[in-house]
């Protein structure tokens, strides 16, 4: 996804953070998330994010879906500010 | 089954790539004039805060018998919808999800056809 809205997706801080301490290795975000956002690190049995653009602005399905609540996205209330201006450039 | 057969798609905000190999209205329009459902309706993101609001306005009346939902895995479905349904007593069993990610428009109505006719 080259861009959203006009706007280049190198420039939009929207992708997944993982936890490393609390993820525990199931892979079902891997599963989940058909843009290959997310991989498995073989080295330390955790995912990790690989492709952090790939990833659907304001979608958040892998975390809610996580079951070590180990994934986390920006804050909602300052994302929506960012966007607003941005679009309203 | 008492009750009314709705029809809802979910299209993770149309921007997700899962969902851009299909044209969504065509969907919409391809499966209203089968009749199969007695009401459709679009949702562009079930599983974020409105999109709960919008399970449960739409399902507290008791009205909807059967909810067809075509959107992204059924066990996702599952899982996501679950607080909704159950803070409304709207019995999951009633809840006919179907995977359309990566289909074409013509591949997508065809599922739902599918959908609805091994699930009257």
């Amino acid at each position: 996804m080259s861009e959203w809205r006009g706007i280049p997706r190198e420039e939009i801080p929207w992708y997944p953070t993982i936890d490393e301490e609390k993820c525990i290795g199931c892979r079902e975000c891997i599963t989940i998330c058909k843009n290959e956002v997310l991989a498995f690190d073989e080295s330390s049995q955790k995912s990790k994010v690989v492709n952090p653009y790939n990833c659907v602005v304001e979608c958040r399905t892998c975390a809610r879906l996580c079951p070590a609540e180990a994934i986390s996205f920006p804050d909602a209330a300052e994302f929506t500010a960012f966007i607003k201006a941005r679009l309203s450039v | 089954m008492p009750g009314k057969k709705g029809f809802l798609l979910c299209v993770c905000q149309g921007t997700c790539p899962s969902f851009t190999k299909m044209d969504i209205f065509g969907v919409l329009s391809d499966v209203r004039r089968e009749k199969l459902f007695d009401y459709v309706c679009l949702h562009p993101q079930l599983c974020v805060g409105d999109g709960e609001e919008f399970l449960k306005t739409l399902l507290s009346g008791g009205e909807t018998g059967k909810l067809y939902i075509a959107a992204c895995d059924p066990q996702m479905q599952c899982k996501m919808y679950r607080d909704a349904f159950e803070a409304i007593g709207f019995d999951k069993a009633n809840h006919i999800p179907l995977d359309i990610r990566n289909k074409t428009t013509e591949e997508a109505v065809a599922a739902i056809k599918q959908l609805a006719e091994q699930n009257p």
